[in-house]
């Protein structure tokens, strides 16, 4: 019925087939974030695996190259380096400490006035940080023992000085006759010497050491650091030497 | 061909965030564990490396020191004391001073220590040994005996000394000398050793 005219107000199809549009293809934003998620996972999971392994291998690595640097270390060495060195400190302490007992009479010499006798001395070392002289001082007479203490003060060795037991006395010959009663004062001095006013200057002056016993020699029972140190050190000859 | 389903897109956020909490997370946290665990060996490491290398200078530094010095150092601080030869080098130096030599002896180890030195450096004080001698001198003799054990070889330092005087001009002296040792032996005889 081509030809039957169209009396309908309602729009007929015609036969031409229309070209159907495609369907159209629309694009979430929420899908898009989806699968980048999973595959951001999917790719980080990988890359931390493997990192992961890396990582491991390194932390071997680091385990073996610790045990190495362990092996290398030789506990005898570090013994021995020890030794040697609180050997070396414990004569350097001594040496820095080391003080001359006979600067001690020089300086007493230097200190003491014609008309005084000394009858007796003590001297005595109070650790590493003083001498204690006791002298048993007798004079002529009250004003040489005041002279007496005035130079004892005034010397540069001498750093404390204390009179004790001042008593007045009587010369007598040897026969026990009395020359002079009342003339002649005795008394204590207590003298402290701080030990840094006497050091030890070796010098040329200073006497040859006498040969003395070579140093004990430990080899049967010490360590075997010890008894090479000691087998050294009986081999030289015994000699002189000024510390 | 991706499904692209809302129940699929949903899924697959779900096992997104399950991987990650589940493996993602605790992966990296144990890897910034081990990466803290590499750190710390590699700086235990290099510690250790610096000390090798340290004992390794100080080795070849000890062995720079000839064989006269460490022979005079042995002399100096002794292993151990010889408490017969100790009293037979006194003697020796009386003779060389010329004084008359009356005896001398070993009064055993002493307790000494120095004020100086802290608990820790304590190690650095070695064992001191006491001897008793005494002679007959004058004067000059008695110097030149002091300025003797002063140059000894080892220390022999006077700690007490009682100077009287006696008929003639001469001098009684009654000395307490000190010596030291860098080891000491214990009461049962066996060695000790000061380090360690």
């Amino acid at each position: 019925m081509p030809n039957t005219p169209q009396k309908s107000f309602i729009p007929r199809q015609g036969t031409a087939t229309k070209r159907r549009q495609g369907a159209s293809r629309r694009v979430y934003v929420f899908t898009v974030l989806c699968y980048f998620l999973l595959f951001s996972t999917l790719i980080a999971t990988g890359a931390v695996f493997i990192y992961g392994r890396v990582i491991d291998a390194q932390l071997e690595d680091e385990i073996v190259a610790l045990n190495e640097a362990i092996g290398v270390f030789n506990q005898e060495e570090m013994n021995k380096v020890r030794d040697f060195d609180i050997r070396l400190r414990q004569a350097q302490f001594r040496i820095d400490n080391s003080v001359s007992a006979a600067s001690i009479f020089t300086a007493l010499e230097a200190a003491t006035v014609r008309t005084v006798q000394i009858s007796e001395l003590t001297l005595e070392r109070m650790a590493d940080t003083e001498f204690v002289l006791n002298a048993n001082v007798i004079t002529d007479g009250f004003d040489s023992s005041i002279f007496q203490r005035g130079i004892f003060e005034r010397n540069d060795v001498i750093e404390s000085v204390k009179i004790e037991n001042l008593a007045l006395g009587q010369e007598t010959t040897g026969e026990g006759q009395i020359i002079a009663a009342g003339s002649q004062v005795a008394f204590t001095a207590r003298l402290g010497v701080p030990l840094t006013k006497v050091p030890f200057i070796p010098n040329q002056s200073t006497p040859a050491p006498v040969p003395v016993t070579p140093p004990v020699s430990t080899e049967a029972t010490s360590t075997s650091t010890d008894n090479e140190l000691s087998t050294s050190s009986a081999a030289l000859p015994a000699n002189t030497i000024t510390p | 061909m991706i499904p692209n389903g809302l129940f699929t897109q949903i899924a697959s956020v779900i096992v997104s965030v399950g991987i990650i909490i589940t493996y993602v997370r605790p992966e990296f946290a144990a890897i910034g564990a081990t990466q803290e665990e590499i750190a710390v060996y590699q700086t235990e490491r290099e510690k250790i490396s610096q000390v090798n290398a340290q004992l390794s200078a100080l080795v070849a530094k000890m062995d720079e020191v000839t064989q006269e010095d460490q022979r005079r150092l042995n002399a100096y601080i002794p292993e151990y004391v010889d408490e017969i030869a100790v009293p037979r080098d006194l003697q020796f130096i009386a003779e060389e001073a010329g004084v008359i030599f009356g005896g001398a002896g070993y009064e055993g180890q002493l307790n000494y220590t120095s004020p100086e030195l802290t608990d820790e450096e304590l190690v650095y004080f070695p064992y001191a040994h006491s001897f008793s001698m005494n002679f007959q001198a004058s004067y000059e003799q008695l110097k030149n005996m002091l300025q003797l054990l002063e140059s000894n070889e080892y220390p022999l330092e006077v700690h007490n000394l009682t100077v009287t005087s006696v008929e003639g001009g001469f001098l009684e002296v009654q000395a307490g000398l000190v010596t030291y040792s860098h080891l000491v032996a214990d009461e049962g005889g066996e060695e000790v050793e000061v380090i360690n």
